[in-house]
């Protein structure tokens, strides 16, 4: 803050500033983004388009979780679509929501939700062991 | 030419929403839609509240939802719209009366902002110089006129009315980049809260809805990134 | 805001083209977020087994849900390449002087990617459908009936 004597009439409401929180956020965003243009629609045209749904089944799944890349694959997507997904759902709420303990709760069940959704990914990932 | 007007009424004392309401007059096509509110307030309706000052789109008093879009009543002609014409308050700003809204959360934003010269050095013998390079930089924010135009017209703002607002961003601007200004970081620093200029989403709403023509969303982009840059 | 609540008119906004846009970005954001957790699910029942896994995928094997896998499709790729544009003018300090032109030219990628996949979809649910039914099988049988179960022969 300078120290002049100008007339403080401005500065009756201070800054708030001080966080970095939504510049990093907004960055994700983007970042975020570049990454699942590749990851979700690589992941939806091998599904849909290379490959028809209508043959998917357990053996293709298995097959395709053989090979460490492929989860890797699998858990990256996962865990940013969930990431993006939570931060976009987070500024939507915020947006919408103007009531502070309603955004409060809100927001609290978007982000357990999000941990319980990544922690069950995770756990699929990891554990699967193909029975056939 | 016949001109029918649709004006959505409000008044506090007995109004519990707002109304439509219609009045018939006869107008040129040279006529400002400005005039024609002070027809129906002088000669029919004198209850009809709105707000006008200069009436020559500099004292941006008079910004109103015309045929959906935010526009300067002094500004815009007759013939520039069509028939007939339909007039609201513009939008996410508290109603007093009828055309009259609360600007005070909009000027509160703009307070937020530090919107005028910090510089603390010693002045010296004369004034301090700049460039027209350096004035060219913020040239498009100083031809600001407060209206509201522009933060009414943003969807962010009609649902997040802690939002700052294209205005406030816009003023931050005409002094972030004037080389005179030493505050700029002071600037950053409070564009950069969770209702600053990160929660624009570039609708370019308030580009199109400047009376002045500024480049509202390019001045916000510009805000957004040189904060991307100082960190 | 309250006062605002009750006058607002209800009438819709003249807002630009990035106005829709950004109800839509939203729009189908919320969509796939609320897509994907459905998906974690199904994908986590392959825990159970193959019988419990492929019986929960049956029940996405038939025409209606090809046309949501379409409409699926249709919310990845418009969301992503908005994402691109949002980007660019986010990104880029001439971006939002050419912002018109970046929103044509993304509707133009969405519509030279859309329109080839959905193809691509659309008439290799039939092939596979006639292919694996018993012959004399129609199109609109394939529309109609749920697939067969062409594992279990």
């Amino acid at each position: 803050m300078s120290t002049n004597q100008r007339t403080d009439w401005a500065r009756r409401q201070p800054p708030t500033g001080g966080s970095n929180f939504e510049l990093y956020a907004w960055f994700f965003m983007r970042v975020s983004g570049l990454f699942l243009v590749l990851l979700a629609t690589g992941h939806m045209f091998i599904m849909h388009v290379f490959n028809d749904t209508l043959n998917l089944d357990y053996e293709f799944v298995a097959a395709r979780w053989d090979t460490p890349y492929w989860r890797t694959f699998d858990w990256l997507l996962l865990a940013l679509s969930l990431l993006h997904g939570t931060n976009g759902l987070r500024i939507v709420l915020h947006d919408n929501i103007s009531n502070q303990n309603l955004r409060k709760i809100s927001l609290s069940v978007l982000y357990f939700v999000s941990v319980m959704f990544f922690i069950l990914g995770t756990y699929v990932l990891i554990a699967f062991v193909s029975e056939v | 030419m016949d001109i029918t007007l649709n004006i959505l009424r409000y008044n506090p004392d007995s109004d519990k929403r707002g109304h439509w309401e219609e009045y018939k007059l006869e107008a040129e096509p040279d006529e400002r839609i400005l005039d024609l509110l002070h027809k129906v307030k002088w000669f029919d309706d004198g209850s009809l509240s709105f707000r006008r000052s200069c009436a020559h789109g500099v004292c941006g008093s008079d910004a109103m939802v015309i045929n959906g879009e935010n526009m300067l009543a002094c500004q815009v002609l007759v013939k520039e719209v069509s028939n007939p014409i339909k007039i609201e308050p513009i939008r996410g700003l508290p109603v007093i009366k009828d055309l009259v809204v609360d600007m005070e959360p909009f000027f509160d934003s703009y307070k937020k902002v530090l919107p005028y010269l910090i510089n603390d050095d010693e002045p010296g013998e004369r004034e301090r110089l700049q460039s027209p390079e350096d004035r060219e930089k913020f040239e498009d924010t100083t031809k600001c006129i407060l209206c509201a135009a522009c933060t009414t017209s943003c969807p962010v703002f009609w649902t997040a009315d802690s939002y700052i607002g294209p205005a406030a961003i816009v003023n931050a601007h005409r002094f972030i980049y004037d080389s005179r200004d030493t505050a700029d970081k002071q600037r950053l620093e409070i564009l950069k809260d969770v209702n600053g200029a990160f929660r624009c989403r570039t609708a370019f709403n308030c580009t199109s809805a400047c009376p002045r023509g500024i480049q509202v969303t390019k001045a916000i982009e510009d805000v957004k990134r040189k904060t991307l840059t100082i960190n | 805001m309250l006062n605002q609540k009750i006058v607002s008119s209800g009438s819709v906004y003249k807002g630009r083209t990035g106005m829709w846009l950004y109800i839509f970005h939203r729009v189908t954001g919320v969509a796939l977020f609320g897509y994907l957790l459905l998906h974690i699910i199904s994908t986590a029942l392959i825990l159970l087994g193959p019988e419990v896994y492929e019986g929960a995928e049956a029940i996405y094997k038939n025409f209606y849900f090809r046309l949501g896998e379409v409409g699926l499709m249709a919310a990845v790729l418009a969301h992503a390449i908005n994402g691109l544009r949002i980007i660019t003018v986010d990104l880029w300090s001439r971006g939002s002087e050419y912002q018109k032109r970046l929103n044509f030219v993304s509707l133009l990628i969405f519509i030279s990617v859309f329109i080839p996949t959905t193809y691509k979809m659309i008439s290799s649910y039939f092939e596979l459908c006639i292919e694996k039914s018993s012959p004399g099988t129609t199109v609109i049988d394939c529309m109609t009936r749920p697939l067969p179960d062409w594992k279990s022969k």
